[in-house]
C-alpha cells in the first residue's frame, strides 16, 4: 500500500511540475508578444497556446492542491464534531468528491474523445487539434482523482494525509 | 420552479455542511438539477463541454499570472520590506506606526489581490512589531483585519477578473474602477485611526526618523513602488492588455528579487508551485459554477427569482441594501470567489433591470465581500489574525467591528454616490 501511495504523490509531484512548467511558458508566451507589437507584430498563437497552457495549469495542479489543502470547503460543521466523528465525516467527504471527479474525468474523456475522432480543430489560424490540449485537461483531473483516492486511503488508515503549507516561504507567510 | 430550488438548496447545503470541497459541491449540484429536472440532457458530453469552456476564456489569462507575480515578491521578502520601508515615513503620522497595516495593505493588495494573502503577509511582520512598541493590540488586530480586505478592492483584483469573466465586463474598466474607491477606503481608515490615537491619548512615542532612515526606508519600498506604479500607468494609458501586464508584473517582480539579491531558482520553482496551486483552487470553483450556472439557465432560476423580486416592489436603494445584506450573510459561508461565481447569473440581470452600472455593481459586489471577510463571527480574515495572534474570534471580531461599521457606511456612501467608482473610468474613456 505505501508504494502505491508514493506512487502517486510521485505522479502528483510531476503533474505539478508539468503546471509550473506551462505557467511560466504562457508568462514567457505573453511577453513575446508584448515584444513583438512593439515591433509593430504580432503572433496567432500567442493567446491561443496560452489559454490550453491555462487550463492545463487549472486541471493539473488541482491533485497537488487537494495534497496541500489548498482547495477551499467549509468546515465549521466537521470541526464542531468529536475528532472520531471529524475523522469518518472526513472519510465520507472524501469518497463523495472521489465520485464527483470520477464524473469530472468521465466528461472530459467523452469530450476529448469526440474532438479526436471528428478530428475537430481550433477556429484560430494554427488550426490546432482540441483533444491535444484536453488531453493535457483529462491528465490533470485524472491526478485529481488519484489524488483523492490516496487522501481517501491515508485517511481511513490513520496515515498523515495533508501537507499543509507546502513549499511555504518561511520568512513571510 | 419551487421544487427544484428546495432540491438544490438542500443537496448544495449538504454537501457544504458535509465539508465536500466547494468547486466540487458546486459541480455535483449543477449535475444533479440537470440529471433529475432535464433528464434528456446526455450528461456526459453536456458537462464535458461546460468544463472545457470554463477553462479556456481569455479573459482568465491574468489570473494566474498575477497570483505568480505576487508569490515571486514574497519570496523576495516583500513583507519584511513593506515594515521597514514604510516605517520611518508613518511612524511620525497621528496614529503612528499603525498606518503600516493601512499602507502595507494596500501595496501589497496592489500586487496580491487576495485578501486572506494580504492580511497574512502584512500581519505577520506588523503584528509583532507594533506589539513589542506598545501600540494598543486591539486596534493593531482591528485595523489589520480591515486594512487586508483591500486586496478585494485594489487593482489587480482577483475577485475583479472572476466578475469581469462571468458577468462579460471589461476587466480593465473595473481595475479604473477600483482605484478610487479603494484609495478612499484606505485614507478613511488612517483617519480613522489617527483620530482613535489621538483620542485616547495612546500613542506610543517614536524617535524622528533621520534622512538615512528615510533613505533607507525608500530603497526598501521603492522597487515595490515604482513596480505597482508601471503598472497602474500601463494599465491607464493602455500600452497593454491586463494579460500582457501580468506577465511584465512578472517579469518586474523576478527582477525586483534579484535587485534585492533575494533572487534564487528554487525561491523561483517555490513560488511556482504555490502560484499553481492556488489558480487550480480558483479553477475548480469556476468549473463547478459553471455547471451549476448552465444548470440553473436551463431550468431557467434567475429569470423565475427575477420576477419573484420584482413582484416585491422594492427600490432600487433597497434592493441595494438588500442584496448588501445578502452578501454578508453568504460571506459567512463562503469565500469570495465562490460568492462571485454563484450568485451573479441571478443578482446583475436584477441589478441592471434596475438601472445600475454593471461596472459598479462590480465595485459594489467587491466592498459586499469585502464586509463579509470581517463580519463576526465567522469573517475569514479573523481567522487568519486568529491563526497570527492566538487570541479569540471574539476579542478579534470586537477589535474589528469600528472597521466593520465602516465598510458598511463606505458601501453605502457608493450605493448614493455612484461616481466614486464610475468617475475615472468615465474621465479616462
Amino acid at each position: 500500500m505505501t508504494r502505491f501511495l508514493t506512487l502517486i504523490d510521485r505522479m502528483s509531484r510531476v503533474a505539478e511540475t508539468a503546471a509550473v512548467v506551462l505557467i511560466f511558458g504562457y508568462c514567457i508566451l505573453m511577453l513575446t508578444e508584448v515584444v513583438a507589437r512593439a515591433q509593430a507584430q504580432s503572433f496567432s498563437f500567442t493567446w491561443e497556446f496560452s489559454t490550453y497552457a491555462m487550463a492545463a495549469i487549472f486541471a493539473l495542479a488541482s491533485g497537488p492542491a487537494i495534497r496541500t489543502a489548498v482547495h477551499v470547503r467549509i468546515t465549521l460543521v466537521t470541526e464542531m464534531l468529536p475528532a472520531r466523528l471529524t475523522r469518518w465525516m472526513d472519510v465520507a467527504a472524501n469518497f463523495v468528491a472521489l465520485m464527483i471527479v470520477a464524473a469530472i474525468v468521465w466528461s472530459m474523456c467523452v469530450k476529448m474523445a469526440g474532438s479526436f475522432d471528428r478530428n475537430i480543430l481550433a477556429t484560430s489560424v494554427s488550426k490546432t487539434p482540441l483533444w491535444i490540449p484536453q488531453t493535457l485537461v483529462l491528465w490533470g483531473f485524472a491526478q485529481l482523482w488519484l489524488d483523492l483516492l490516496a487522501r481517501l486511503i491515508r485517511r481511513a488508515s490513520g496515515r498523515t494525509f495533508e501537507w499543509r503549507g507546502a513549499d511555504k516561504e518561511k520568512s513571510d507567510a | 420552479m419551487l421544487e427544484i430550488a428546495i432540491v438544490a438548496s438542500l443537496l448544495f447545503v449538504a454537501l457544504l455542511a458535509g465539508s465536500v470541497w466547494i468547486g466540487l459541491s458546486l459541480f455535483a449540484t449543477g449535475y444533479m438539477l440537470l440529471s433529475i429536472f432535464k433528464p434528456n440532457i446526455p450528461m456526459d458530453i453536456f458537462s464535458g463541454g461546460v468544463v472545457w469552456g470554463s477553462l479556456i476564456p481569455t479573459p482568465l489569462l491574468s489570473l494566474p499570472l498575477f497570483i505568480l507575480m505576487s508569490e515571486v515578491l514574497v519570496s523576495a521578502g516583500l513583507g519584511r520590506s513593506l515594515f521597514s520601508g514604510l516605517a520611518p515615513w508613518v511612524g511620525r503620522l497621528p496614529g503612528g506606526l499603525l498606518h503600516v497595516n493601512v499602507v502595507g495593505s494596500t501595496l501589497f493588495a496592489a500586487v496580491s489581490g487576495s485578501s486572506a494573502a494580504t492580511t497574512a503577509i502584512v500581519g505577520n511582520v506588523t503584528l509583532p512589531e507594533l506589539e513589542a512598541r506598545g501600540y494598543d493590540r486591539q486596534l493593531a488586530m482591528g485595523s489589520l483585519a480591515g486594512a487586508g480586505t483591500l486586496g478585494f478592492l485594489i487593482p489587480p483584483s482577483i475577485i475583479m477578473i472572476i466578475y469581469g469573466v462571468v458577468a462579460e465586463q471589461s476587466i480593465l474598466e473595473l481595475f479604473i474602477a477600483g482605484v478610487i474607491p479603494g484609495l478612499t477606503l484606505a485614507a478613511i481608515y488612517m483617519l480613522y485611526i489617527a483620530l482613535h490615537q489621538t483620542l485616547t491619548g495612546t500613542q506610543p512615542e517614536v524617535e524622528r526618523p533621520t534622512r538615512s532612515d528615510l533613505w533607507r526606508g525608500a530603497r526598501d519600498i521603492g522597487p515595490i513602488a515604482a513596480l505597482i506604479g508601471t503598472i497602474m500607468a500601463a494599465l491607464y494609458l493602455g500600452f497593454a492588455s491586463v494579460s500582457e501586464l501580468a506577465a511584465l508584473g512578472v517579469l518586474g517582480a523576478v527582477l525586483i528579487s534579484v535587485l534585492m539579491g533575494r533572487f534564487s531558482a528554487r525561491a523561483l520553482l517555490a513560488a511556482g508551485r504555490r502560484a499553481v496551486r492556488t489558480s487550480a483552487m480558483i479553477g475548480l470553483i469556476v468549473i463547478g459554477a459553471a455547471l451549476l450556472n448552465a444548470a440553473f439557465g436551463f431550468l431557467g432560476i434567475p429569470k423565475a427569482i427575477a420576477a419573484q423580486i420584482a413582484g416585491f416592489g422594492l427600490s432600487p436603494m433597497a434592493l441595494i441594501a438588500v442584496l448588501l445584506v445578502f452578501y454578508a450573510l453568504l460571506g459567512m459561508l463562503l469565500d469570495g470567489t465562490s460568492i462571485i461565481v454563484m450568485t451573479l447569473p441571478i443578482t446583475l440581470p436584477l441589478i441592471m433591470a434596475a438601472g445600475f452600472d454593471p461596472i459598479w455593481f462590480g465595485i459594489f459586489v467587491v466592498v459586499a465581500v469585502e464586509i463579509s471577510q470581517i463580519t463576526p463571527p465567522i469573517g475569514f480574515n479573523l481567522f487568519v489574525i486568529q491563526s497570527q495572534t492566538g487570541e479569540s474570534i471574539g476579542k478579534i471580531a470586537r477589535a474589528a467591528l469600528p472597521f466593520f461599521f465602516i465598510l458598511l457606511g463606505f458601501a453605502m456612501w457608493l450605493a448614493v454616490f455612484p461616481d466614486l467608482a464610475l468617475w475615472l473610468p468615465r474621465t479616462l474613456q
